[in-house]
């Protein structure tokens, strides 16, 4: 009888231990390890690299412990991306990290084949409804989500900037790829407003760049306008150094421009652009659909100017305009 | 106790006397059921008290941190409205200057008097003079007239992010009206205000406007998309114009965007007139965790209780059924001692009287209430006049007539008492420990006998044995001593028929006045007359001359006698000689008459340090195990025994053993059937008294029952 006592008595206690872990931090399983395929576009855009994987870490997302990065850069063209991609799939993936047009066309041709359901998470895209990247800002109605910096909507802005720092300015030199991407209807219009002569080139490929800087006849009052696509990307050093030696003033799109040696850059905090990108992963990792959300702009552009360059080129800019710079590279 | 042996008794009561008890452990389970039912309640009630208050709390966190920012916003625009006033130009600058410091404007421009937009600055846009606004019909500037901040209501961009227009009067020193500054602010500099706020893991701050669209929200996607909430009870009472919304209503809880329902409170912005309302949120599952560990560790707790009560009412229950059989096993047993014929006198460990039966009562002439509780001891010193034979029988008192006898295994004891009081009696006390099954000494008993009549004939027995021997052995010396004069030939030669005749009566003669002898003996032993006289004696010279006699009968017999002189002396002991050769004369006989011829019979002495030992050692016909131990009862012979002489009286070594027993000594057997019997006498070197042979003899006999 006693025995039967005993034996309840440590039935009850038993079930009474296994109802608090229940509700005790012992239930929770282990942590899995998510794989985060990346995709690199180096070295403009990789401040929204970085500030990906600092936000990530704010989630508790810890390398090696929780989360794996397997990353990849992207190709010198779409096939030579789309294959890197491709490969990258072979192993399973939760979530693709793309920065820039090039790696997330890539990404959204090649899940779209391969893995239709695996979120793709871009930063630095400019006009993602326009290069059919997403069927709207509000939803992308796919596997994609992300941010673009707007640069399609502040480049008349940048011309203005540019205006205002170089009053002298005749002539807007711009040598552009993607129309929409590069905002180059706005632009026209602005320049027009401004005084400004457009002098534009449509170009298909790196090389005609090239070979239009070097065919351009440079008057002065010219100033370089870099146009905000890839094959731009793809040959901003080219043109920060064909600036410096030609001392032709050279407007970039983003921070790295104007510390690379452009005298000026106004575009998207590319590092805060990683950090919203993150928040974005981070919903989709908790279950989130990424064609729900919202493709997002970004939440800080910044000034920049470069008197360092300046004073190399011989160009002045007067106080009033540095007092509106977010930052002087001095 | 085990049920099935007390079968045999009555079947328990369990019917009406159980049932108050039953209606008592319903009585307490309710009771549980209610406690804890109650406590569960109170505990969740206040835990969902406390969750409202921790989510207010953040509400209104939240509100001052927007309050905050947005008077920073304000404080800013009217310090440049105040720059402005003062300078009283074009206010390019300062204008750009605040569109620098404040990113989160998107627009700012300067309006006159009239309500025309005279300069704008577009964080994106760029400006032409054909985009600038006549703002003379809009409320925010007519406020401004009246100089006042206006806040406008919240509008959303192109890109879905959420702006505010807001007015700030420009009036000079003398309060001379000079137009108006005009903003837009970007409101999502909330967002990242609502991020910094946590409730537990997945609760969340948001803020909607007055028409209940989300504005600021942690997750900035769902303000992108245009959530309206006005679905969200709790919303739709903010913006219905209560204050606060503490959340414990149940209609309060709603499905958040991920599916998940959840807690939710809200208060509301007043401040600028603003109305918007700030919410919190929670998964219920997580926010009343606390709760539901409560509730579980409640009703975990009751569950236990309840099982506890079962198991404690069953367990009573069976201890009440139990009671009941042992209530009867103790009449039953109770019944038993009453009814013994032999009185029974229970004492706990501290020799307190416990129980006493009609019987022991009758013998010791005391009443059972009397004494029961109290020790000999105490009753002595109280009631020594009342209780004599009872002090006696505990020994706190002497007794002349006792005789003491012990056997056993040191626990149980057996003495004889004799009682002058209340009539004179003997008594026979065996006294037995009560013990438990794990050998515990719960108890000890008195048994009491009354052995007075046994005693009586006993003592008349002997006495008639006694008489008829010594009534016997006058004749029987007379017959010896005429036939052994014919047989001398005193009276005439005899021929050879004659004298074997008469020689062969002569023998019958002498085994007859043995047999006497032997009797006799064996009534003085019984008697307690067969008194020993001790005297300091050469063991050696007495067996050597004991051996001796026995020549003649041994050679004619052909059976060889030896006897193993040792080489060094013995000691000298104190011994009754007589009795001793008794014993000797006793044992050789015995080993001669159950040798057969060409046997042979040894005799040796052999010394210790505190004792002597003679052994006679035949190898003579042998003795059974099974009849060894019988062999020293009175008139007992063995099978082999009657066939090889028949005329023995089978009292020798009863004799023996009792003299031997006498000296302090041993006297035992060893043997093997066909292969011959050794006794050996064992013989104490010191012992000044003699024991009393009656105690003796009436240990054997207990041990031998």
């Amino acid at each position: 009888m006693f025995r039967a006592l005993i034996i309840a008595i440590i039935m009850v206690v038993v079930g009474g231990i296994g109802a608090l872990l229940q509700y005790s931090p012992f239930r929770a399983n282990p942590p899995k390890t998510i794989n985060i395929g990346v995709v690199r576009t180096p070295p403009a855009l990789d401040p929204a690299w970085e500030g990906f994987r600092e936000k990530m870490k704010t989630f508790g997302y810890v390398e090696g412990k929780n989360v794996n990065y397997i990353v990849i850069e992207a190709g010198k063209d779409l096939p030579e991306t789309k294959a890197k991609v491709a490969e990258l799939l072979n192993k399973k993936m939760d979530i693709l990290y793309t920065m820039g047009v090039l790696p997330t066309r890539a990404a959204k041709e090649v899940t779209a084949e391969k893995d239709p359901n695996l979120p793709v998470i871009f930063g630095v895209v400019s006009d993602p409804v326009g290069g059919k990247l997403v069927a709207a800002l509000s939803g992308s109605e796919n596997n994609l989500t992300g941010v673009t910096p707007a640069n399609e909507l502040i480049s008349p802005k940048r011309l203005e900037f540019l205006k205002e720092m170089l009053p002298g300015m005749r002539r807007a030199i711009i040598a552009w790829n993607d129309p929409k991407t590069t905002g180059i209807a706005d632009l026209r219009k602005v320049a027009k407003i401004l005084g400004v002569t457009l002098s534009e080139k449509e170009v298909k490929v790196p090389d005609d760049i090239d070979k239009f800087l070097d065919s351009f006849a440079f008057l002065p009052g010219d100033v370089l306008f870099r146009a905000t696509d890839n094959v731009n990307a793809a040959r901003s050093q080219k043109m920060l150094k064909f600036s410096l030696d030609k001392k032709i003033p050279l407007s970039g799109t983003n921070a790295f421009d104007a510390e690379s040696g452009a005298l000026m850059s106004y575009g998207a905090n590319y590092r805060r652009v990683g950090e919203q990108a993150a928040r974005l992963a981070h919903h989709v990792l908790e279950g989130a659909k990424p064609g729900n959300l919202p493709i997002e702009l970004p939440e800080e552009f910044e000034l920049i100017v470069n008197l360092k360059t300046a004073e190399k080129i011989g160009v002045k800019i007067n106080s009033e305009f540095l007092a509106k710079a977010n930052r002087v590279i001095n | 106790m085990n049920e099935k042996n007390s079968s045999h008794l009555a079947s328990p009561k369990t019917g009406p006397a159980l049932r108050p008890f039953w209606i008592f452990v319903l009585g307490a389970a309710v009771t549980v059921l209610a406690v804890s039912a109650i406590f569960i309640y109170l505990a969740t009630q206040t835990i969902k008290t406390g969750v409202s208050s921790l989510h207010l709390e953040s509400a209104r966190r939240a509100e001052t941190v927007i309050s905050d920012s947005l008077g920073n916003f304000l404080e800013a625009l009217e310090r440049s409205a105040d720059e402005i006033a003062k300078r009283g130009a074009l206010p390019q600058n300062t204008l750009a200057s605040l569109i620098k410091e404040k990113p989160e404007l998107e627009r700012i421009s300067f309006i006159d008097k009239t309500g025309k937009e005279l300069l704008r600055l577009d964080r994106f846009t760029f400006v032409t003079e054909g985009l600038l606004f006549d703002f003379s019909e809009s409320e925010g500037f007519r406020k401004a007239t009246e100089h006042k901040v206006d806040l406008g209501a919240v509008f959303f961009s192109q890109r879905n992010e959420p702006l505010m227009t807001i007015f700030i009067p420009l009036t000079t020193l003398r309060g001379e009206f000079l137009g108006a500054l005009t903003a837009d602010l970007n409101l999502k500099f909330m967002w990242n205000l609502m991020a910094e706020i946590k409730i537990g893991k997945q609760g969340k701050v948001y803020v909607v406007d007055s028409k209940g669209n989300l504005i600021a929200d942690p997750d900035p996607s769902l303000v992108l998309r245009g959530e309206n909430l006005l679905g969200r009870i709790p919303v739709k009472k903010l913006v219905g114009g209560e204050i606060i919304v503490d959340g414990l209503d149940p209609d309060d809880e709603y499905k958040n965007f991920a599916g998940k329902k959840v807690f939710s409170t809200g208060n509301t912005l007043e401040q600028f007139g603003l109305f918007w309302g700030i919410l919190t949120e929670e998964p219920i599952e997580d926010a009343f965790l606390a709760s539901r560990r409560t509730m579980a560790l409640g009703m975990g707790l009751t569950a236990a209780t309840i099982i506890l009560l079962i198991f404690l009412t069953l367990t009573v229950r069976r201890l009440t059924r139990l009671t009941v059989t042992l209530e009867e096993e103790r009449a039953h047993s109770s019944s038993i001692v009453h009814n013994l014929t032999d009185g029974i006198v229970e004492y706990s460990t501290d020799s307190k009287i416990l129980l006493l039966n009609p019987e022991a009562e009758r013998l010791l002439d005391v009443k059972s209430n009397d004494i029961a509780g109290k020790s000999p001891t105490e009753l002595k010193r109280y009631f020594p006049q009342k209780t004599g034979p009872l002090l006696k029988i505990f020994g706190v008192i002497p007794s002349v007539g006792k005789i003491k006898s012990k056997y056993g295994d040191g626990r149980t004891r057996v003495e004889e008492l004799a009682l002058e009081e209340p009539t004179e009696k003997t008594l026979e006390i065996t006294t037995v420990p009560v013990l438990a099954s794990g050998g515990k000494l719960l108890s000890n008993i008195k048994i009491l006998r009354d052995v007075t009549r046994e005693k009586v004939i006993e003592r008349l027995k002997s006495e008639f044995i006694s008489i008829a021997a010594h009534q016997l052995r006058t004749p029987l010396s007379a017959i010896k001593w005429a036939l052994r004069l014919i047989l001398d030939g005193d009276f005439g030669a005899l021929n050879s028929q004659q004298h074997e005749y008469l020689q062969s009566g002569y023998d019958t003669n002498e085994r007859m006045i043995k047999l006497v002898n032997d009797l006799l003996d064996v009534s003085r032993i019984e008697e307690g007359r067969f008194e020993l006289a001790l005297q300091e004696e050469d063991l050696a010279s007495l067996v050597e001359t004991t051996v001796a006699s026995f020549k003649d009968i041994a050679a004619q017999k052909n059976v060889k006698l030896l006897f193993l002189k040792p080489k060094k002396p013995p000691a000298v002991i104190p011994i009754d000689r007589q009795k001793i050769e008794m014993v000797f004369q006793n044992l050789i006989e015995n080993a001669l008459a159950y040798t057969p011829g060409g046997g042979t019979v040894h005799v040796a002495i052999e010394e210790n340090d505190n004792s002597l030992t003679v052994s006679v050692r035949d190898t003579g016909i042998g003795i059974p195990h099974e009849e060894q131990e019988r062999l020293f009862t009175k008139f007992y012979r063995s099978a082999g025994a009657l066939k090889m002489q028949p005329g023995g009286s089978g009292l020798g070594l009863f004799i023996s053993r009792n003299i031997v027993v006498g000296h302090h000594g041993a006297l035992e057997v060893k043997s093997e059937v066909d292969k011959g019997s050794t006794f050996a006498v064992k013989l104490p070197k010191n012992r000044a008294s003699p024991a009393n042979l009656k105690e003796a003899e009436f240990g054997e006999f207990i041990k031998r029952i």
